[in-house]
């Protein structure tokens, strides 16, 4: 896992932001709605201001002609109060006209009520202050005068009043308008926003779920036996991304494991088979000798019993002779285990050389050269006897020089080497090489082989040591002779 | 995932962060520009109540006229507040602008209550007209008369077609299509007072003097309404056509008796019958003239009289000082030249 920290949002923060972002959302649609709304609201006070306003002038000019007709109805200091008041509520209002010059019907007739206003202002001050001064015939006039004025103005008021009205309904109409566009705007931005919420929580959904399904996918095909699968790739450093990791983890020391196993298992059985390789082999050995020795022990007892002959006929030689034949013959008879010491061996060539030497004349000049310490070792049986044999077979039979073996038992580095060296006609390295690959053909017909051969030695040398190179075979050329030499390696010597 | 389709497959978090991105970013711009819409609709709305930037007058004329809705009256009115908006006059008619109907005199008073700066009116002598002519005396307001003319001490200015020159007009008219008519009817509607109608016969008998005629003399009887009431015209010229109370030359002398006589005319089949002389232009008195109903009909040309009592007030009003009776030309319109009339009437 690399240390570069990748920013990672854990399956809580995609929760908290699946929940929070629609809702952020939604409320600041809902907010603008809200302070669309609210200023909508704020601006259809001034709308209609202009109508308030002349409401408000109309009552008061209602007030102060009802104030008026009170006083010169009753002249009480009451009533002349409230026409004081009203007066001065009026006269306020009428100063906030504008008393402008604009070209236009409605300012024109707002112009035409402020003056109207002002005459009757001063009208119904005459008149209360003819009414004061007892001037019955000047009061009476004047009212008259402020009444119509009173009525004028009235009507203008209500007909600016509607007028405004009319044109103040078209800038509500348009706010409305407004309004209706900005609700089918949100109601539009609220449906997009849903569609992408949606999206968004789907995605969020399928980031939790999808490595989840496809976990759990691998571990049931892991559990069915297939560890081959590929590893799941890790897309986020959340939970899932954990569990993700530890299960990839979990998978790659199993296979690990069975690796191990597997090889382990391989080891054995190569081992084992090897055994059974070995044992046949020497089961063939055996074969092949009790075939040959028809019966040893009545051979081996016969030649025990010529031996005795010839000692009480005083013939000591042959009966020293016929005891070397049987102790070669017991050897073989008792060699029935399958490991037995350098030493054994070296004696059992000891006897086949002085049969052979018997046989031939003494024509055979075999010599050894022996480190005592080394003869300790353990070597499978019947394996030096088959290469003297081979040596005086094929070497030396034929030659017209005298027959030279020698037998040398010596260190070289880690490994005991026993060597076999004769005088003879020697091999050409093509034949070595058949020979010690096992795929060198005797004649049969020539061989006088007692039947172990070369090969079997080879394949026994190799089983026993796991080595293919335990054996090897120098010759320097034809008529130089040929040595054997067995590599036998030490570790195995000094364990023991 | 595949929602990003094809085989970029994006890593969850950076597909998370642009979706949360896309999203914050479609939800802002789409705030925006709803606000920016809901704006301009606000504005717009605001616009429509905003005070908007005026001309500015120097003058306020009040024109009244004893029937504020006819055409001629419109004309004038149109006309002169065309022609004293561009001198700085704002020319109004309080009828327009007030629902009520309220009296000449009534009118009047608002005027003069409004503070105007001066009051151009169809003269008439009623003495509530006088009374209040009287009051803008008062009032220092110069009131200017149009087409009918009252005391000359109280006004300023008279605006209007010569009277002898428009009964003629009638007289050509009459000459040229009389054959042995003797009795002329005058029907004044309640418009026209019987003073101005009893001095159009006495023009037109000095008009026609001298001439010669089929039969003699005419013999000219003037018939006056009474009445103010609603309809008064329309129910005297009923009964007229009822009571077979007719002659064979009949002359209205305002637009309205001019259209209900030649519309009665066909309801009780006296086409042909009956020689009708109307005054004013309309487009049923132009339809009347061209279906042969209607002989002639003679007209002050509205446009002129407005034009000139726009011209006078400001005259006055710069100069100190007007001449006190401005001519305004009076046409006739017959079988001749209806054609052409008709024609300025459609472009119009």
């Amino acid at each position: 896992m690399s240390k570069i920290k990748r920013k990672t949002i854990s399956l809580r923060q995609k929760m908290i932001m699946s929940f929070c972002i629609p809702t952020v959302l939604l409320f600041l649609v809902n907010m603008m709605l809200y302070l669309g709304t609210a200023q909508m609201l704020n601006s259809l006070d001034a709308i209609y201001a202009s109508n308030n306003t002349l409401n408000n002038l109309s009552e008061s000019l209602d007030k102060l002609q009802n104030a008026t007709a009170g006083y010169l109805n009753t002249k009480t200091s009451d009533a002349l109060e409230q026409y004081y008041i009203y007066e001065e509520e009026y006269s306020d209002l009428v100063d906030n006209l504008d008393d402008n010059k604009d070209d236009n019907e409605n300012r024109v007739l707002e112009r035409n009520i402020k003056n109207m206003s002002e005459n009757y202002l001063e009208l119904t001050n005459q008149a209360v202050e003819s009414k004061r001064g007892g001037n019955v015939e000047k009061y009476k006039s004047i009212y008259e005068e402020a009444a119509r004025t009173y009525g004028y103005i009235d009507t203008s008021i209500t007909n600016l009043n509607n007028q405004q009205f009319i044109n103040n309904s078209k800038s509500y109409g348009a706010m409305m308008t407004a309004l209706q566009t900005l609700e089918e705007l949100n109601i539009l931005t609220l449906v997009i926003i849903g569609i992408a919420n949606l999206f968004f929580v789907v995605l969020i959904a399928s980031t939790i779920a999808d490595p989840l399904i496809k976990l759990a996918a691998t571990a049931n095909s892991v559990s069915q036996g297939d560890f081959n699968v590929e590893l799941l790739p890790v897309k986020s450093n959340d939970e899932v991304g954990v569990v993700t990791k530890a299960f990839n983890k979990m998978v790659v020391s199993i296979k690990n494991y069975i690796e191990k196993l597997r090889e382990s298992m391989e080891v054995e059985r190569r081992l084992k088979e090897n055994e059974l390789i070995m044992e046949n082999h020497i089961k063939d050995a055996e074969l092949r000798y009790l075939q040959a020795q028809i019966n040893p022990h009545f051979l081996f007892n016969t030649l025990n019993a010529g031996a005795q002959l010839a000692m009480m006929e005083g013939a000591d030689r042959t009966s020293n002779y016929i005891q070397r034949v049987a102790d070669f013959f017991r050897y073989n008879i008792k060699k029935n285990k399958d490991v037995v010491s350098l030493r054994e061996e070296i004696e059992l060539v000891d006897i086949y050389i002085y049969i052979i030497n018997v046989r031939f004349a003494g024509e055979i000049q075999f010599t050894k050269e022996i480190d005592e310490s080394l003869l300790g070792v353990k070597i499978p049986s019947m394996i030096l006897q088959p290469i003297v044999e081979n040596s005086i077979n094929y070497g030396l039979r034929n030659i017209d020089w005298t027959k030279k073996i020698k037998l040398s038992v010596y260190e070289l580095g880690d490994y005991i080497c026993v060597s076999i060296k004769d005088n003879g006609i020697g091999m050409t390295q093509e034949k070595i090489e058949q020979v010690l690959d096992g795929t060198y053909k005797s004649n049969p017909a020539k061989s006088t082989s007692n039947g172990v051969g070369l090969n079997n030695c080879i394949e026994r040398l190799n089983i026993f040591y796991e080595s293919e190179d335990v054996l090897d075979i120098i010759s320097e050329g034809e008529k130089m002779g040929t040595e054997t030499i067995l590599y036998l390696p030490k570790k195995d010597y000094e364990k023991e | 995932m595949k929602l990003f389709g094809g085989k970029r497959r994006l890593k969850s978090n950076s597909a998370l962060a642009i979706a949360a991105g896309c999203a914050v970013a479609f939800m802002f711009i789409a705030t925006v520009i709803s606000i920016g819409i809901y704006q301009q609709r606000m504005d717009e709305a605001k616009e429509l109540l905003a005070e908007a930037e005026y001309e500015q007058y120097d003058s306020y004329v009040i024109m009244i006229s004893s029937n504020d809705s006819s055409d001629f009256w419109q004309d004038v009115y149109k006309s002169a507040k065309e022609y004293g908006a561009e001198e700085g006059v704002y020319v109004d008619m309080l009828s327009t602008s007030i629902d009520k109907s309220y009296s000449k005199a009534e009118y009047m008073e608002m005027a003069i209550e409004s503070n105007c700066d001066a009051i151009l009116l169809e003269g008439d002598d009623s003495p509530e007209t006088a009374e209040m002519v009287a009051k803008a005396k008062h009032a220092d307001i110069p009131v200017f008369t149009l087409e009918s003319d009252i005391d000359m001490a109280n006004r300023v200015s008279y605006i209007g077609a010569n009277s002898y020159t428009i009964a003629s007009l009638y007289g050509e008219s009459l000459i040229e299509n009389l054959t042995k008519q003797k009795k002329v009817m005058v029907l004044a509607g309640n418009t026209v007072n019987p003073t101005e109608a009893s001095a159009f016969v006495n023009n037109m008998q000095s008009a026609l003097d001298g001439r010669e005629l089929p039969n003699g003399n005419l013999d000219f009887e003037v018939r006056t309404v009474e009445s103010k009431d609603a309809f008064a015209n329309e129910e005297y010229i009923q009964n007229l056509f009822k009571e077979n109370d007719l002659a064979p030359v009949v002359i209205c002398l305002d637009q309205e008796s001019t259209e209900s006589f030649y519309q009665a005319m066909i309801d009780y089949n006296k086409v042909g019958q009956i020689m009708l002389l109307g005054s004013n232009v309309s487009p049923t008195i132009l339809t009347g003239i061209k279906q042969g109903v209607i002989l002639s009909t003679v007209y002050v040309d509205a446009q002129s009289v407005g034009v000139s009592a726009a011209e006078a007030f400001i005259e006055y009003r710069d100069a100190g000082y007007v001449s006190d009776y401005i001519s305004v030309d009076a046409n006739v319109i017959d079988a001749t030249n209806i054609e052409q009339a008709m024609e300025e009437v459609e472009n119009e």
